[in-house]
């Protein structure tokens, strides 16, 4: 588990539209220096926030880069707390 | 010799952004807007030479590869926030010098009383501090010092600590060679959850944890310093909402102040509102 490759790769799709745009059709570009595991990987690539914030993912950072791709914020925020609800909360110190 | 004239405490909220924007476009009461604008009335009076304020970095700059817990920016001016928040929250860009001279004092100073400063000649303020400083200062012709606190990355500085550096940072400006009126600025927050399992599980007034911010507004008041450091604890801070922590700037704030009990105490649509009379009138 690397949450410091989890939250560098989340700073990076907050910020940069372009890595953001290139997610899915270029990963390996768009998180080019983020050192990440297999589950880590998977589970960004499906923006898939629950598995993300059980591993220690900064909820900060989850939730800006989550809702910040979404096109509905509510809606986001409603899947988002669904998804994370279950953990409580994991620590998320790198 | 530098003087301490006021110190202002206050949120940071980006969420007000939009609101506060329009209530300055219209002549129609907002209890919130007329907060902020007797504020940056009271700050006008105090006639500042420098505004110190004490903030933090939401992760846009300051990261984990390289996160110091107290850090002094000091390049010639500061701008921001980054594109980012810009359009999230409709914040306009704040630009203002940097009063580096005292900055570079402050660090200085630190380590004659055991606090290691870091600081940075090249950085930028998110809106931590455009926020405040858009409706407290719009002018944006203040200089400014800002001090960073790490509120976002664990391990993160404990409460005493951050009362020990505002103590620190009081004396640091206290002992500046330049005779100015310094206007201390903190920036922060109280109960708050963003990102966690109860964000937006708010009370009726909009507060995550009411009890949370009604002991520390009293505590401030009163300049009740064990209380504050005990609303400060990790622990306590976690129940009262993920993020929290904003809470430590405050604590900074309270140190610079010596704790002495506010000249006003209270939350506008949850928000705090804070200020300390405490210099010779110009």
């Amino acid at each position: 588990v690397s949450r410091y490759g989890v939250d560098k790769a989340l700073r990076r799709l907050i910020h940069d539209a372009g890595a953001r745009d290139a997610l899915q059709d270029h990963p390996d570009a768009a998180l080019e220096g983020c050192e990440l595991d297999e589950a880590e990987r998977r589970a960004l690539l499906a923006w898939d926030v629950g598995t993300l914030y059980q591993l220690g993912a900064h909820p900060f950072l989850l939730w800006n880069a989550f809702s910040g791709i979404a096109a509905d914020r509510e809606a986001a925020r409603k899947d988002y707390l669904a998804a994370i609800r279950p953990h409580g909360y994991p620590d998320y110190t790198t | 010799m530098s003087t301490i004239v006021g110190a202002l405490g206050i949120t940071h909220s980006p969420n007000l952004v939009r609101r506060l924007l329009a209530a300055h476009r219209t002549d129609k009461p907002d209890e919130l807007r007329d907060a902020f604008d007797e504020m940056r009335r009271q700050l006008a009076e105090w006639h500042p030479d420098v505004l110190v304020i004490i903030g933090c970095d939401h992760l846009n700059q300051w990261f984990m590869d390289n996160m110091a817990p107290f850090l002094v920016g000091k390049p010639p001016r500061v701008a921001g926030p980054s594109p980012h928040e810009k359009a999230r929250f409709g914040l306009p860009r704040y630009e203002a010098p940097v009063d580096q001279a005292l900055a570079r004092h402050l660090v200085a100073a630190g380590f004659e009383q055991d606090i290691d400063l870091a600081f940075s000649d090249e950085c930028a303020i998110d809106h931590s501090f455009t926020m405040p400083l858009t409706f407290l200062r719009p002018e944006q012709d203040v200089p400014l010092v800002p001090l960073f606190v790490n509120v976002m990355a664990p391990p993160l500085p404990p409460a005493q600590r951050c009362v020990t550096v505002g103590r620190a940072l009081r004396a640091a400006i206290e002992s500046a060679p330049a005779p100015q009126r310094v206007v201390v600025i903190g920036s922060g927050h109280l109960s708050l959850e963003v990102g966690g399992p109860r964000m937006r599980d708010v009370d009726e007034l909009g507060r995550y944890d009411g009890q949370f911010d009604e002991e520390a507004m009293t505590a401030f008041a009163e300049g009740d310093l064990d209380t504050l450091l005990r609303l400060g604890g990790a622990g306590r801070m976690l129940n009262a909402g993920n993020v929290t922590s904003g809470f430590l700037a405050f604590l900074v704030l309270a140190g610079a102040v010596s704790a002495l009990p506010a000249s006003r105490a209270d939350c506008v649509v949850r928000s705090p509102f804070l200020y300390w009379d405490l210099g010779p009138a110009r």
